[in-house]
């Protein structure tokens, strides 16, 4: 396109907008909506004057305020046809090939047919070619279309590659005939092109064009043309016509020029071939082709039934490591026997892969019959396989019967070994079988260690407010730390499942009261600690200077665990007065961890508690604690309290990135 | 590869001598160590996976080292448009083997040629998402793809539609399926922990953070040498170079990326759809509106608001900017409320979130390395954790999203056909983009 000469575009540009705004607004029906001002017929005026000379310099507003224009007059047509020839009439003129784009972009949202003239005029110059196309593409209409179709004929290079895909991405039909023509002309990036944009042409020429391609066609417009055919198939299929589409898988499956290609087509066959899929998918279970095996396995779910798979089951035996997993997670597709008895026929492959595989299949295709055989995989394998029965068990779901959770009561009563009856237990509590309760407070009762301990553990999951004396009953007995333990979970357990949360920690206070020995007054303190009942915490605050030593120790133990905020200004305190360096460290960090989880009205507020807890630690540990938690807050107290640490060389590091990080939230 | 323009392959010296010694390791007879083989030669040669990135500027690195860790995968090639970038993962590839043979491609058809590759890392602007990935879809790789999927819908569609058709195992970089809190919590919504969930609230970053800081240096002039610039614009409409426009910034510019909104849709609101089930739905409805900069190169929304209504008729609202809107996940229900972030979460009551979901209920996919899934899936043909549709749908919601807040009004949606009811002919134009020629996009 050649220059024009930007004389007299300062008068030019407002005229001519005005002129048209105001013909325009003549033009409509008294039903129009309210009409643009004058002002806005001048803002336009102005806007486009600025921008014709527009260069992308940064810090111009020009674009948004086009923009802004735009949106204002949006929901005005008349207003919006005026604009609309204000910017054609504008693209004629004299512009920058920036102010050119952004008007195009702009009528790539509002254009009408009455923008095509222009357009197809600047089609023809490469510059501007882009720009028109991104406009040209977008507006509705036959008028587009045939803009971009007669240039079709008279563009070269990039330019005509552009068209070429603007037809496409039209889904153009009276392009077909036209884009076929490039495929044997002797421009080969036109021909690719061309091959591309008939593949987004719903039309029988479009596709026959390229089959001919696919057949007889140059090497290096095959793969496109094949991806160009499957794309085409897909609409074929989805728009009903499954003959259609299989005939053309069938072809790109024949022909194709890359493994790829000819799986995604073998893919296709299977999806469009209705009832002979099961052939297509037998065929290639069975066969000796690697590539289409490992393409048909995820589509088995799908096509077939379960009565397929034992007669497939023998030959999946010899696929490899990776067709195995595969066939594995495909059986999980399927419901009933025949899929579970598949998986289970790989639990003893060599490969630990592939067992953990048949494990996972096992866990989603499962019954009550494989817990038994769950449980003994568990104790018999190590480290992935072993985690992989162990999920498998918890996740057995009951599909009829008696289900899978009084599988594992049945198993647990018949009195296996003691690593089996550990498994066993813990399935019990991670399965939340309640039924299961009597039975673990029987385990309780053990005389094995190992069984009690597991018992605790799953009770803590499955036990209510009703089992706390009992369960505090066995815990006083209870001579094992660990179990002890254990058991003080499972008691404040069962006290957080009242159905009055302020009187949670009842049981345990009453406990206290009938109990004189230190030793069980000491492990009932610890059950309050982690039940939270505020109501018991004067009990616990009362025996912080006990001259028992076990119970003063328990006492401040059960301080440093209370989980309420009502807990914290006696953390503080004792963590501040004590001599002690563990009890100080054991309240710091109790009220450390109650105030960092706590929301606050303001930055400043939720810095001050942790500025004094600065202020008392003894510790390089906790004072970097208080550090990392104080960028949190940005404020200027907060930085204040990191600076000055930043001295310290135990915390210098720390105080500094502290201090950085609080300076740039501030900013 | 026809279908596209003729670049030249070795415009640099640079490139010309880092290819002359990765083949010359290849013509010449070598002992290779065995941790070039898969890390101590403990994988069998018929299960390592062979691997490529593409793309080095941001996320590319750490992806590429998160695979290096994994026993089975060998990598053997990057690709990028910048010779800065490409030397320094190149490095890093030779330093982990000990090793010069990592090959080096400044453009991705011709990585895509190879015919060895298993699969593929990509880890470029957002202009280049789909167009990459269908090219390698096509060439028989898996990808792992970052997040959001795709520039525009339409293009999502193309990539799922693409993946499906070529049996692609596909992970999006939506990372935050593979951590703990976010799948307990979205399991818990699942399972009516909450009740019915009456609300979504979504919370995402606001502003733009210069991230390599280019911020302000817009003035125009000639790119490095180190970079060409041309093939880095691609599809997008051409325009100047200036230091803002590129690495990492790039995604403050509409013409390539979608600012914070885009950037995080795939992190909060796939967790959202997550837990509300709808991994492969999106919403009916969507209204919004957002602030822009007034001028200058970064030009996608700092602020923004928008409410999406779903077919059930429960609201999700995303904000980026709005205090009130707590940044994560937060989902409200009749019986309380799950609320879910990087490193913390909450509930009301407290004791929602330490419930256990059972073995009958319903159990969501369970990853805890994001990669490690995307090799296991790649092993198993089955779905990874984020497949492509499920990001195609979480992106879909901020696509949506920014058309609302450019036409100003709400509009309405039908995802099962992903189209505005009533056509909308006003909407369907943003559905797309136009392609600077003489890019396309492959099928």
């Amino acid at each position: 396109m050649p220059k024009r000469k930007n004389t007299g575009i300062r008068k030019t540009i407002p005229a001519l907008v005005l002129g048209i705004c105001f013909a325009a607004w003549c033009g409509v029906s008294a039903e129009a909506q309210v009409p643009p001002s004058g002002g806005e017929d001048f803002r336009l005026a102005r806007i486009l004057e600025r921008l014709a000379s527009y260069r992308p310099q940064g810090s111009d507003p020009i674009l948004v305020s086009l923009q802004d224009y735009i949106h204002r007059v949006r929901r005005n047509p008349a207003a919006l046809s005026a604009c609309e020839e204000a910017l054609v009439a504008f693209l004629d003129q004299d512009i920058t090939s920036a102010a050119r784009m952004e008007v195009c972009r702009q009528l790539r949202r509002i254009g009408t047919e009455r923008s095509v003239p222009v357009l197809s005029r600047l089609l023809r110059d490469e510059d501007a070619a882009d720009a028109a196309r991104y406009a040209l593409e977008a507006v509705p209409g036959k008028a587009a279309e045939r803009a971009l179709l007669n240039a079709l004929a008279e563009s070269n290079g990039k330019t005509r590659l552009g068209i070429i895909s603007s037809l496409g991405a039209r889904g153009s039909r009276a392009a077909a005939s036209g884009l076929s023509e490039l495929l044997d002309g002797s421009d080969a990036e036109a021909a690719a092109a061309a091959v591309d944009a008939l593949g987004r042409i719903e039309s029988a020429p479009a596709r026959a064009a390229l089959l001919r391609v696919l057949e007889q066609g140059p090497e290096n417009l095959r793969v496109s043309c094949a991806g160009a055919l499957l794309h085409s198939a897909e609409r074929a299929r989805a728009a009903g016509d499954r003959e259609g589409a299989f005939k053309i898988y069938q072809t790109v499956f024949e022909k194709a020029p890359s493994g790829s290609l000819r799986v995604a087509a073998f893919r296709g066959r299977v999806t469009a071939a209705g009832a002979s899929a099961r052939d297509l998918l037998f065929h290639a279970l069975q066969g000796e082709d690697r590539a289409l095996r490992a393409a048909a396995i995820p589509l088995m779910g799908k096509f077939l039934s379960p009565a397929d798979l034992p007669t497939l089951a023998p030959a999946a035996q010899a696929y490899s490591v990776s067709n195995r997993i595969s066939w594995l997670q495909a059986l999980c597709g399927f419901e009933g026997d025949e899929a579970r008895t598949a998986a289970a026929d790989f639990l003893k492959s060599p490969e630990t892969e592939v067992r953990i595989a048949a494990l996972q299949a096992l866990g989603k295709l499962g019954g009550g019959e494989d817990v038994e055989s769950l449980v003994r995989h568990i104790v018999t394998s190590r480290a992935e396989e072993q985690a992989a029965a162990r999920a498998a068990l918890y996740r057995l779901k009951t599909r009829s019967g008696a289900g899978i959770d009084q599988a594992v009561l049945d198993l647990l009563e018949r009195g296996p070994d003691s690593a089996e009856a550990v498994e066993l237990i813990r399935a019990v509590g991670i399965r939340l079988v309640t039924a299961g309760r009597p039975l673990l407070f029987q385990c309780l009762e053990s005389s094995e260690a190992v069984i009690r301990l597991e018992a605790a553990r799953a009770l803590q999951l499955l036990v209510e407010d009703r089992h706390g004396p009992r369960l505090l009953k066995l815990l006083i007995g209870e001579r094992e730390d660990s179990i002890r333990m254990a058991l003080v979970n499972a008691a404040a357990a069962a006290a957080r499942r009242h159905t009055r949360p302020e009187n949670s920690a009842a049981a345990v206070v009453a406990c206290l009261e009938e109990n004189h020995d230190s030793r069980a007054r000491a492990i009932l303190f610890r059950v309050l600690g982690r039940i939270g009942d505020d109501s018991a915490l004067p009990l616990v605050l009362g025996e912080l200077h006990a001259e028992d030593a076990v119970i003063q120790d328990a006492a401040i133990r059960t301080l440093a665990d209370w989980p309420t905020p009502a807990a914290r200004g006696a953390q503080f305190a004792t963590a501040r007065d004590t001599g002690s360096l563990t009890v100080h460290v054991l309240c710091l960090r109790a009220f450390l961890n109650s105030v960092s989880g706590e929301s606050y009205p303001s930055a400043e507020a939720g810095a001050r508690p942790l500025i004094e807890a600065l202020g008392i630690a003894r510790r390089a540990e906790e004072k970097i604690t208080v550090l990392g938690l104080l960028p949190k807050f940005p404020c200027a107290e907060s930085l204040a309290a990191a600076e000055s640490q930043m001295a310290d060389p135990s915390v210098g590091p720390e105080a500094r990135k502290a201090a950085a990080s609080i300076k740039s939230r501030i900013e | 590869m026809a279908e596209f323009p003729d670049q030249t392959l070795d415009r640099r010296g640079f490139l010309k001598r880092m290819a002359a010694a990765a083949a010359g390791a290849a013509v010449f007879p070598a002992i290779i160590p065995a941790s070039a083989l898969g890390r101590g030669g403990a994988v069998p040669p018929s299960q390592r996976i062979v691997m490529a990135g593409i793309g080095f500027g941001m996320m590319g690195v750490p992806n590429m080292r998160a695979f290096l860790n994994q026993d089975e995968v060998q990598w053997v090639a990057v690709c990028d448009l910048d010779d800065d970038h490409l030397a320094a993962a190149k490095g890093i590839v030779d330093n982990h083997y000990g090793n010069r043979d990592c090959a080096v491609y400044s453009d991705f058809r011709e990585l895509s040629l190879r015919g060895d590759l298993d699969a593929v890392s990509i880890a470029v602007p957002d202009h280049w998402h789909a167009l990459l990935a269908i090219e390698f879809a096509r060439a028989g790789c898996d990808i792992y793809g970052e997040k959001p999927l795709t520039h525009s819908l339409a293009e999502g569609r193309a990539l799922c539609a693409a993946v499906e058709r070529y049996g692609r195992i596909w992970q999006t970089g939506s990372w935050q399926r593979s951590v703990a809190n976010f799948h307990h919590a979205a399991e818990l919504v699942r399972n009516g922990r909450i009740g019915k969930v009456l609300m979504i609230e979504v919370g995402l970053p606001a502003g733009h953070y210069d991230f390599a800081g280019t911020g302000g240096r817009e003035t125009m002039g000639p790119p490095p040498d180190s970079l060409d610039y041309d093939f880095w614009l691609g599809p997008a409409p051409w325009a100047p170079y200036c230091p803002a426009r590129v690495h990492m910034n790039w995604r403050w510019n509409t013409d390539f990326g979608g600012g914070q909104l885009m950037d995080w849709v795939g992190h909060h609101v796939d967790i959202a759809h997550w837990g509300m089930g709808w991994d492969r739905t999106g919403p009916v409805e969507i209204r919004g509106s957002g602030e822009y900069p007034r001028a200058g190169v970064w030009n996608s929304p700092t602020r923004y608001y928008l409410t999406a209504r779903y077919a059930d008729g429960t609201p999700m609202v995303i904000a980026g900017g709005h205090g009130e809107i707590r940044s994560g996940t937060r989902w409200i229900g009749d019986r309380g409320w799950i609320w879910v972030d990087r490193g913390d979460q909450e509930s009301y009551p407290a004791s929602i979130w330490g419930e256990k979901v059972g073995a009958e209920e319903t159990r969501l996919t369970s990853s805890r390395d994001h990669y490690r899934n995307f090799l296991d899936s790649l092993k198993s043909r089955r779905a990874t954790i984020a497949p492509c549709e499920v990001a195609h749908r979480s992106a879909s919601v901020g696509h949506l999203g920014m058309m609302a807040i450019e036409l100003g009004r709400r509009i309405r949606w039908d995802p099962a056909t992903e189209t505005f009811p009533g056509g909308d002919a006003e909407a369907s134009r943003l559905l797309s983009r136009s392609f600077r020629s003489p890019w396309r996009l492959p099928q």
